[in-house]
């Protein structure tokens, strides 16, 4: 088998497509409490160990979908995360098992490279803010979490990290520093994907708005900056405009879809997958920096397909 | 990045300041500041935070944050949770200063930014430099380089520039960028009289300059006090702000200060801004001398500056507020503005309570008189400000300061605007658009519009688009009001332009701002098809106000159409309908170029070296009188005999105070001519392209026409030098009016005579006879592009006789004129 194209030639030379949200897939699957490791209901990431064909299933779908990359089910895997659920002491094991079943699922389409990236989500901390409860745990700390969830995602094969959802300005620095570290441990070189989450008018949780958090870590050695979550497309507008004109680092762009809607206290997104394509055809023509798209929270296959059309469309 | 800047958490910020400098707070700093010194030992977190924030709102751009002392020795936990807080809670980035290279490393993992580094140098062994290296890598951080290298501090220019080169090279072992380089120069204080320092001040500017020319991507700072150390703290604060002024000048980036210590340098009394400079420059042995004894006799109470600076009670009151706002001088503003409008009123209302004026009448008597004090008095001061701000005469900090009395005077003058009552007339949403900070336009828009009955949703500042649009369906507004001071951010109308065409809005959109104008919102409104709600200009308020009426009212599609029309039928100013590229070329034919005398080489000619007497028989007489000095008419015929007397007047005057500084550089260069742009070869290899325009006209000139592929060119730049322009500033001060006109139209005039004089000068060495050696000066139709300036100070260097250019590209002093010499015999002037 030839070598796989690498993944920073692949957006150099393509728009590459992302799949689309793991947390409401599972949710179909109507999974009790037993179906989680030791019955904890919630984690996710453990399924993994229990009921490793339902990741399979979501993940192979999506790349029958027409994705180019999957995220790894990884996103709550790093140390002080899987610490809640008792598995931290193994957190280097736990992400390199998670990133082999999305490599082991990739490796069944030979019809274009396809790549597992492996997702690093929050600690759950804001180590900037000086809150009693979630701006006190040590730097040091935070730092190592995620190095260990980075070691064992590149030793599991992916072909790219992603730190994503990122609330803190200063946990995405320390997660950089972390994948770097990580990098330096395991003798492989992967490319980091940087990504924060921002408000309706553009700022992070704590205010950083999206001029700071690109100025913050633009050159810390990361090689796609990108957004995800909390709004969708038509918000991120201003936003990708700006990190556009700055012509220096590839972009990614995954909203959700559309705004999240409070019905029953249930977070409802109604943007549907024609509506979510359009926009992010929009990015695409207007926007020659992006070279990322994909969707977040309340997007599914049916999304996915109409993105791979949009990017097929282009070519 | 492409772009250098740092951040805070909130926040990024441009080390190019335009214009400069980017200010670094200095006052968190228990080296530098006993107040802050006490907050450190005290733990006074509340206290720094609070100076810091002070700071910000006193117009700094950055923090300098320096905790040592030898009281304590928790520098770096201390580091670590002032930075935390400052962090969260101000806005500017932070620069970390400390001697300790391992504060430095954790107060930078702790900083939710990108900030600076102070300091790194090569003293010694270098060892700060290789611990410090490796993290301005990692983090991409920019760090002030002190000139300092293994041998010590460097002292000449070229010791200062050589130093710099050594810490840039070896910078780049570490994958060290220039733009990561803001090198201090190093000053030394002029205090002292030893010999070795009597030309550091010079050796500083000189470094400056020397550094920026190397490496034009780099930064500069200064610990501006150090050129002071040692000297009364009134006499430091002259010799500082006149110091200052000539570091900008000489391409400083960035500074270290405490802003309140500094005066403008059009404040600074002459004698006082003379006493420094000769310091500063060693024109004479006795500099320091004279000034320690000037500054010994004088009370800063009593000192020409502090006095001038306040208003002379006999003034009109008009006068008296408009001067307040310019000289920031906010107490008593209240009062000048009752009585300026008291001014404006035929009966006396006027009454004092305990020294606070009011008027006894009610708005529908004041209201014009009110709406007369805003237009006549107060905007005009907002407007000098804005102007001298532009020019690099005044800092921000000083901007933001009489905005403040600019904020106290209009809410005086509210209290004398009639407020329309009764049902609201309509719904404005308004607010200064996303990135922007500046609102004191937009508030005035507000001010105007309440009391003209309308309801306005003020979104503040900083607005970003979805936010108006928003409240736009929120309110179901009428009109939305987009404000922005910044080109940078006049951008965002364009953005919500086109959000709104693409959304199909129908709310009309008025804009303004002092970046903005008609051009640029008629190319917006039609850019991608006319918007048919309709995008205003509003160059103030009241057209504001008068386009929002006529929105209103039962002509609103009239209005609107008429709009449309004018907005159908505009055209770019430069593009007449035909592309240019479209145009055939003229028939002209190259000829072959003449011998200059000398090639690659810029002629400096001094006073002495030009011809004076000649250049005053050159002068247009009859431009001057009609033109410069606006003699017209009838009764201008009558007065020709008498301006013939002033001109000799005004000429012996000139000459026997010295008035005029006439210097000019010219030199020819090897240059290409192809289609519609000329490239000129730079001696040091580069390749300066000049594009012209081509002419619709007939002939479809263009003046690379006359240029063939391998060909000359003479440029030429002169100017009747900087002083003249002080003392016209000067005279205006001093209300000498009609003097400062006159001396101006005749510098005017003098320029224009001694570009003709130099013109004729390059005739003659390229034995031009007759036709041919004309001269185009940038700003007309053949050569309109003004920033071309660029080009020709790069090839002349004409910053060295003390011409320099705006960012625009116009001539600084006003009085200097540039010009391209074509030296083909068919050469004409021509129009597009």
């Amino acid at each position: 088998m030839s070598e796989k194209e690498p993944f920073l030639d692949a957006i150099k030379h393509r728009v590459l497509l992302f799949d689309g949200a793991m947390g409401t897939e599972i949710q179909k699957y109507d999974p009790k409490p037993e179906d989680f490791p030791d019955n904890k209901d919630g984690f996710n990431d453990g399924l993994v160990l229990t009921h490793p064909e339902w990741i399979k299933e979501i993940h192979r779908n999506y790349l029958k979908a027409g994705a180019d990359c999957i995220e790894t089910n990884s996103f709550g895997s790093n140390k002080i995360k899987l610490d809640e659920y008792g598995y931290g002491d193994q957190t280097v094991e736990f992400n390199k098992k998670i990133a082999q079943l999305a490599v082991e699922v990739c490796s069944e389409f030979t019809d274009r490279p396809r790549y597992v990236i492996g997702s690093m989500g929050p600690s759950g901390f804001l180590p900037s803010s000086n809150d009693p409860d979630l701006g006190q745990k040590p730097l040091s700390e935070i730092r190592e979490a995620f190095e260990l969830q980075a070691e064992g995602l590149i030793l599991g094969g992916v072909d790219a990290l992603l730190i994503e959802t990122s609330q803190d300005i200063l946990e995405v620095k320390l997660a950089i520093e972390a994948c770097h570290n990580a990098m330096k441990k395991t003798g492989k070189k992967v490319p980091i994907i940087a990504n924060v989450t921002l408000d309706q008018y553009g700022k992070m949780l704590l205010g950083t708005n999206v001029q700071s958090a690109y100025t913050t870590i633009s050159d810390m050695g990361i090689d796609v900056f990108g957004l995800n979550c909390s709004t969708g497309p038509i918000e991120m507008i201003p936003s990708v405009r700006w990190l556009d004109e700055q012509k220096d680092r590839n972009l990614l762009v995954v909203p959700n879809a559309g705004m999240p809607e409070n019905e029953g206290g249930q977070a409802v997104y109604k943007m549907t997958p024609d509506k979510m394509s359009e926009a992010l055809k929009d990015f695409l023509s207007n926007y020659s920096q992006v070279r990322i798209i994909g969707g977040c929270c309340g997007t599914n296959a049916e999304h996915i397909k109409k993105l791979r059309k949009v990017i097929d469309e282009r070519t | 990045m492409t772009i250098p800047r740092v951040s805070s958490a909130l926040n990024a910020v441009e080390l190019k300041q335009i214009p400069p400098p980017l200010i670094i707070g200095e006052r968190i700093n228990t080296q530098g500041s006993r107040k802050a010194k006490k907050m450190v030992l005290e733990d006074d977190f509340d206290g720094l935070v609070d100076l810091g924030r002070q700071q910000v709102e006193d117009g700094a751009h950055c923090l300098d944050v320096c905790v040592a002392t030898t009281e304590r020795s928790d520098e770096k936990e201390f580091m670590l949770k002032l930075v935390k807080r400052l962090s969260l809670e101000v806005e500017a980035p932070l620069v970390i200063d400390s001697t300790d290279p391992e504060v430095i490393e954790s107060a930078i993992e702790q900083i939710p930014g990108r900030p600076i580094i102070n300091s790194i140098n090569l003293e010694g062994d270098g060892s700060r430099f290789k611990k410090l290296a490796p993290l301005m890598a990692k983090y991409g951080l920019p760090a002030i380089a002190l000139c300092i290298g293994p041998k010590g501090m460097a002292k000449t220019p070229q010791e200062k520039l050589e130093t710099a080169e050594l810490l840039y090279e070896t910078g780049k072992q570490y994958g060290l960028k220039i733009e990561q380089f803001i090198f201090d120069v190093l000053t030394f204080t002029l205090a002292t009289g030893e010999d070795e320092f009597l030309d550091a001040g010079k050796n500083t500017l000189e470094g400056i300059r020397l550094v920026k020319e190397k490496f034009p991507n780099c930064y500069t700072t200064l610990g501006l006090s150090n050129i002071s150390f040692g000297l009364i703290p009134y006499a430091r604060k002259i010799l500082n702000s006149v110091f200052f002024y000539h570091a900008v000048k000489a391409g400083l980036d960035t500074v270290i200060v405490n802003a309140k210590e500094i005066i403008p340098y059009g404040e600074i009394d002459q004698k006082e801004r003379k006493l420094a400079e000769d310091l500063i420059f060693n024109t004479h042995p006795n500099a320091l001398s004279d000034l320690i004894s000037h500054f010994e006799k004088v009370d800063p109470k009593t000192t020409q500056s502090e006095k001038k600076v306040d208003v002379d009670p006999s003034w009109p009151a008009g006068k008296r507020a408009y001067f307040r706002i310019v000289n920031r001088l906010k107490d008593g503003i209240e009062n000048d503005v009752v009585c300026a409008i008291s001014e404006k009123l035929e009966t006396n209302y006027l009454k004092d309570n305990q020294g606070k004026f009011t008027l006894d009448a009610p708005p529908e008597t004041t209201h014009d008189a009110a709406i007369k004090t805003l237009n006549e008095d107060l905007l005009p001061a907002m407007k000098e400000v804005g102007d001298k701000f532009g020019s690099g005469e005044l800092i921000l900090p000083f901007v933001l300061k009489s905005a403040e009395c600019m904020k106290a005077a209009v809410a005086e003058l509210e209290t004398y605007l009639l407020k329309k009552e009764g049902t609201s007339k309509g719904k404005l949403v308004l607010g200064t658009v996303y990135g922007d900070v500046h609102d004191i336009g937009k508030n005035l828009v507000k001010t105007i519009f309440q009391n003209n009955g309308y309801e306005v949703f003020d979104l503040g500042k900083q607005v970003p688009l979805q936010k108006f649009v928003e409240k736009i369906s929120e309110v179901k507004a009428d009109a939305v009001g987009l404000s922005a001071l910044l080109v940078s951010t006049s951008k965002q109308m364009q953005f919500f332009v086109e959000h709104a065409k693409k959304n199909n809005f129908d709310i009309p959109i008025l804009c303004g701002g002092a970046a903005i104008n008609s051009n640029y919102i008629n190319r917006i409104a039609k850019d991608g098809g006319i918007y048919e709600s309709g995008v205003f200009y509003c160059k103030t308020m009241f057209e504001g106000l008068k386009t929002m009426d006529g929105l209103m009212s039962d002509n609103r599609q009239q209005l609107l159409s008429d709009w449309k029309q004018k907005v159908e039928n505009w055209k770019e100013a430069s593009t007449s309908g035909v592309s240019e590229k479209e145009l055939p070329k003229s028939q002209i034919t190259p000829v072959t170029p003449p011998k200059p005398p000398r090639i690659n080489i810029p002629i400096r000619l001094d006073s002495s070296q030009i011809d004076v007497p000649q250049v005053w028989e050159m002068i247009d007489k009859n431009s001057l009188f009609k033109l410069s000095w606006g003699l017209r008419g009838k009764a201008g015929q009558e007065q020709q005999k008498e301006h013939e007397k002033l001109f000799e007047e005004w000429k012996k005057r000139i000459e026997a105070e010295q008035l005029f500084e006439p210097k000019a550089v010219y030199g020819y260069f090897h240059c290409h001519g192809k289609d519609n742009s000329l490239v000129v070869d730079h001696p040091a290899g580069e390749s300066l392209k000049f594009d012209f325009p081509r002419s619709a006209k007939q002939k479809h000139l263009c003046l690379a026409d006359y240029f063939g592929q391998d060909d000359i060119v003479a440029f030429q730049a002169v100017t009747v030098g900087n002083k003249v322009a002080d003392i016209i500033e000067k005279w205006n001060k001093e209300d000498k009016y009609t003097d400062a006109y006159y001396l101006h139209g005749l510098a005017v005039e003098f320029a224009e005579g001694m570009a003709a004089w130099i013109n004729q000068k390059i005739k003659d060495e390229l034995k031009i006879s007759g036709k041919g050696g004309l001269r185009y000066s940038w700003g007309y139709p053949s050569c309109p592009d003004v920033s071309q300036h660029r080009l020709v100070w790069k090839l002349l260097g004409p910053e060295k006789i003390g011409m320099t250019l705006t960012e625009a590209g116009q001539i600084i002093p006003e009085q200097s004129t540039a010009a391209i010499v074509v030296h083909h015999p068919d050469a004409e002037y021509f129009v597009l």
